[in-house]
């Protein structure tokens, strides 16, 4: 069991932020761990082109708190398993994803995208790349039906990239969908069915008891009562309530439609 | 005068000058200092708070490129901070996977991580460093919590501490123009606030010189006005203080001749240097006590106007005023005598005075022999009333006549200061018997009063003093041979309504021991004793009399009762028998008329006798009760009846001088028959008489009665004595009546001469 400065346990994440505020609100559940379980946890900061499945599987990070896809990679590579998935505002364990276009732009459909240009977020990002990817499948539009796509890395980058009118439509996730629109500065053209939410994925060196431990630490997690104070900006995580436990069975649907547009291996 | 006070200018002028330098540079530079050191913290909190909002503004750039380690971009932050802000002296940072960052040309300092890095538990902080480029505040900042990634600013200082010196500068620059415009002021105000008192010390000189005519003007209003003005005031004041000094010596003068005039004397004495002791001054009034004139007695010793007893007392005065100071000393009582030994009593007070330079006892002298005189006789009336007091005390005491005069003897000794005394009293006869004595042996009383020198005197109704006591004095039984033997005797009369009732004699050692006041008193006391000794007699003799009255009701009584029981005898064996023998002789006539009717008016005849005789034995008793001729006849009548009665029937003629006519009140007639009646049973029983006379004549004051007999008399001795004789008590009882009509009754009798009787009855007993 680590106990020292030198026995941390290593933890990655996906970005979603920007990477400033990704730290500051994942080091303050590094923080609320460290005093909670008595282990010693460091965050892991990206400083190559690795990815989070990689990671996980080399050894080089212990824990990550990731993505469905950096999930289902990992998984599918090294056997990680997915330890705690969060729950979402409106206390739901899942998530969608939405897809969006400028508020001008005459389209009703998704199936009306065709030739236009189509923003996705990181190509790792569940909502803003695997679950539209799905969406569009299911709408009848495949990648070259479009008129262009590009990944922008990051949901706002989406958005921006959308009111801007540098794309026609783009994919982000369903709640910062709903405050655009809120907004009128953008029309949802549709949402996806829920999905298993993002969670905390633990790599295949980890310790079984040391698993338990941390599983356990995680779902007492309380972040809108009395562990509140400890978090930074907790709410624009994507587990604003906290995690409940999760199951590698609940991804299965996902973990098709990843490996039918290459995001896993044959 | 203290050190400082010394050191300092005297003019007032420079003092105010260098006051308010020294004021203007303290108060300069300790408003620079206070100034440059809140502009210092001001500018300092100012900075660090700028320097932390500009690093933290600088770490939150950078946070994103530490994270990701965008070295170029870290680079870029780094070294455009220092570019765009001159205050900016260096700039860098480092992340958890990128080294240090900064904008140093000749390379990163080493020596500046140890001293500019963070503590562990800080998110940020900031330190100030000396180093090449001056002073300089290093800022650090935790942009990116929970890894090891630091921002620093390094700002420079030496604005701040430019801006201070500045500030310094300008603040002494203004306090040096400022001190010059004070002093300058200063000197002026000074020169302007001083120039009234200038003024005013010329005119206040001009006051010390003596010319309180001069006023100083200055407008008043202000301190120096108003200081001019309370010299004014004080000028004023003094001028009226000196003229009321004049005023006052000139009233002294006055006074001393006034007191002079109403009866004070005046003396001033020389209390110090060769002249000690004699009169400086003399008034009139002083100089008349002692009978000189007011020119020849300063000079002299005071001693040569004092009685020598008075010297002692003098002197005690003298130094009580000595002690005093300025106070006045109590009176004390002196004498003084003139050129002929004539003595004058006075009163004196004093005090201690400056006369004519010299201190000088001033002595105020008053002539009290007369109130003195007064004093004394006063004194000696209430000695005279206290001792008079005492003695009717010892008089009015409820004690026996003998224990009363020795207590008034003791009483008048005490109060005359004597040891020495008696008191004799006179009977009837004049033979003189001792009544109290005090000092003289008590078995060795030889009295050969009133036959010896004094008595002689005395028994006259005076007083008399004699110095010498003679062979019949009683004086002569003390034993001689003492220091001083008592010689002085002297005798007053005791009498009481002119009538000499005894002698008072007191007696003394001293020749003098008697003056005229003494006298007086002793005669006084001798009248008081008088007074009591009569009053004690008269009250004996009203006891006397009332025991002689009561004694005489008793006797009555028993009179009455054996009146009662002669009467109920002379019933019972006269009358009673009588009528007894009337009832037999009525039985008898009854039975005769029965039985013999013949004999029955022999029998009414004696019985007719018998009645007779009863009412005749009936009519001598009721006549010895009461005759009925003094209620029918009157006074004359029943006299004549009774001594017909009495004394014809012996033998004894009877010469009756009452008017016939005469009728008095009931009471009188009945007192004067029944007198009659008792001198008429005595005579009849004792005396032995072959004549009686009875007289009575009106008077103008009521009606003079006299019963004389020719018998044999009797001592009026032997029939009054004290304890009573069968034969006194008919002429008390005659007396008795007497006396209870206020009317008067005397006897006279000697043996072999007869006896007259004398009754006075007054006119309101008619």
């Amino acid at each position: 069991m680590p106990t020292g400065e030198d026995a941390a346990l290593m933890v990655g994440f996906d970005d979603r932020l920007e990477p400033k505020e990704d730290v500051r609100i994942n080091a303050s559940l590094l923080a609320w761990l460290d005093e909670r379980t008595g282990l010693s946890f460091r965050l892991h900061t990206p400083h190559g082109p690795e990815d989070i499945a990689e990671q996980l599987c080399s050894g080089e990070i212990d824990f990550a708190i990731a993505g469905t896809v950096s999930y289902l990679q990992a998984n599918d590579r090294c056997g990680a398993r997915m330890l705690v998935r969060g729950v979402s505002d409106d206390g739901d364990d899942t998530y969608r994803a939405a897809i969006i276009v400028r508020a001008t732009k005459a389209v009703d459909d998704i199936g009306d995208l065709g030739g236009d240009y189509f923003a996705f977020g990181a190509p790792n990002s569940t909502q803003g790349h695997l679950i539209p990817r799905l969406m569009l499948q299911n709408a009848g539009i495949s990648l070259a039906d479009l008129g262009g796509t590009s990944f922008t890395g990051s949901h706002a980058a989406t958005a921006k990239a959308v009111t801007s009118g540098s794309f026609d439509a783009g994919a982000i996730q369903d709640t910062l969908a709903v405050e655009l629109a809120s907004r009128d500065l953008v029309r949802i053209l549709g949402f996806s069915d829920s999905f298993p939410s993002s969670g905390v994925v633990v790599g295949p060196n980890v310790s079984r008891e040391v698993v338990e431990i941390v599983r356990k630490a995680l779902l007492d997690l309380d972040p809108m009562g009395s562990d509140s104070s400890a978090l930074y900006h907790w709410s624009r995580s994507e587990m604003p309530r906290g995690f409940v436990a999760a199951d590698d069975a609940d991804y299965e649907v996902l973990r098709t439609v990843a490996r039918e547009v290459g995001l896993l291996g044959p | 005068m203290s050190k400082v006070e010394q050191r300092l200018p005297r003019r007032l002028t420079t003092r105010m000058t260098l006051a308010v330098v020294v004021i203007v540079v303290i108060a300069g530079l300790a408003t620079t200092g206070i100034i440059s050191e809140v502009l210092s913290r001001s500018l300092r909190s100012q900075s660090v708070t700028s320097g932390q909002a500009l690093t933290q503004e600088f770490g939150e750039s950078l946070a994103n490129a530490l994270v990701e380690g965008d070295l170029s971009a870290i680079q870029e932050i780094v070294s455009g901070a220092v570019e765009q802000n001159e205050t900016i002296i260096y700039a860098f940072a480092f992340g958890p996977n990128t080294p240090i960052v900064h904008s140093f040309d000749g390379g990163f300092p080493a020596d500046l991580m140890p001293v500019a890095s963070l503590p562990a538990d800080e998110s940020g902080g900031s330190r100030l460093l000396e180093t090449d480029f001056g002073r300089v505040r290093d800022f650090g900042y935790r942009p990116l919590d929970g890894l090891s990634a630091e921002v620093h600013l390094g700002i420079s200082e030496e604005e701040i501490v430019a801006v201070q010196r500045q500030v310094t500068e300008f603040i002494l620059a203004l306090t040096v123009v400022g001190l010059l415009l004070a002093a300058v002021a200063a000197n002026w105000f000074g020169r302007v606030a001083i120039y009234p008192l200038s003024a005013l010390t010329q005119r206040v000189r001009g006051l010390g010189g003596g010319n309180l005519e001069q006023h100083i003007d200055l407008p008043p209003g202000d301190e120096v006005g108003d200081l001019a003005e309370a010299f004014n005031d004080m000028a004023n004041q003094i001028q009226t203080v000196i003229q009321q000094l004049q005023a006052s010596e000139a009233g002294y003068g006055d006074l001393l001749t006034a007191s002079g005039t109403v009866g004070e004397g005046i003396v001033l004495i020389c209390d110090e240097g060769p002249s000690e002791g004699t009169f400086l001054y003399v008034n009139e009034t002083f100089a008349q006590l002692v009978g000189r004139d007011p020119e020849d007695l300063q000079g002299l010793e005071v001693g040569a106007a004092l009685h020598p007893d008075s010297l002692g007392r003098c002197r005690e005065s003298w130094e009580a005023i000595r002690a005093g100071a300025m106070d006045i000393v109590p009176t004390s009582e002196l004498t003084l005598v003139d050129q002929t030994g004539e003595e004058r009593i006075v009163e004196t007070a004093g005090t201690m005075i400056d006369y004519q330079g010299s201190r000088a006892v001033a002595w105020f002298v008053r002539d009290i022999t007369t109130r003195k005189v007064r004093e004394e006789e006063l004194r000696r009336r209430n000695r005279e009333l206290a001792a008079l007091n005492a003695v009717a005390s010892a008089l009015n005491s409820p004690v026996s006549e003998d224990e009363m005069l020795n207590n008034a003897l003791l009483s008048a000794l005490s109060a005359l200061e004597m040891h020495v005394g008696w008191i004799l009293v006179l009977d009837d006869d004049g033979a003189a018997s001792l009544a109290a004595c005090h000092g003289l042996p008590s078995d060795q009383h030889a009295f050969a009063f009133p036959k010896c020198a004094c008595g002689r005197i005395v028994k006259g109704g005076a007083s008399t003093v004699i110095d010498s006591a003679g062979d019949d004095c009683a004086l002569a039984c003390l034993p001689q041979g003492s220091d001083a033997p008592v010689s002085c005797h002297t005798a007053v009369a005791v009498q009481a309504r002119g009538r000499v009732l005894g002698v008072l004699s007191v007696a003394s050692e001293r020749a003098d021991a008697m003056d005229e006041s003494d006298m007086a008193l002793l005669e006084a006391m001798g009248r008081q004793i008088g007074v009591a000794l009569e009053n004690a007699r008269l009250w004996e003799e009203l006891r006397s009399k009332e025991k002689i009255r009561g004694e005489l009701l008793a006797r009555a009584m028993r009179a009455q009762e054996d009146e009662r029981q002669r009467i109920s005898r002379e019933l019972h064996d006269g009358v009673g028998q009588s009528l007894n023998a009337l009832v037999f002789g009525l039985n008898a006539v009854n039975a005769a008329l029965t039985q013999s009717p013949a004999g029955a008016p022999e029998l009414l005849g004696r019985l007719s006798i018998s009645v007779s005789d009863t009412v005749k034995e009936l009519q001598e008793i009721i006549y010895d009760l009461r005759p009925s001729l003094l209620d029918d006849l009157g006074l004359c009548k029943a006299v004549r009846w009774y001594t017909q009665e009495r004394l014809q029937g012996r033998g004894v003629q009877v010469l009756l001088d009452i008017p016939e006519v005469l009728r008095l009140e009931p009471d009188a007639e009945t007192a004067l028959f029944r007198v009659t009646q008792e001198a008429v049973t005595n005579i009849a029983k004792h005396a032995h008489a072959g004549h009686v006379s009875i007289m009575l004549r009106p008077t103008e004051a009521g009606v003079h009665m006299e019963i004389h007999d020719d018998g044999v008399g009797f001592d009026r001795g032997s029939v009054f004595a004290k304890n009573g004789g069968q034969r006194g008590w008919g002429l008390l009882g005659m007396q008795e009546r007497v006396t209870l009509l206020d009317g008067e009754f005397t006897i006279a009798s000697e043996l072999g001469r007869g006896t007259l009787l004398t009754i006075d009855l007054p006119l309101d007993a008619t």
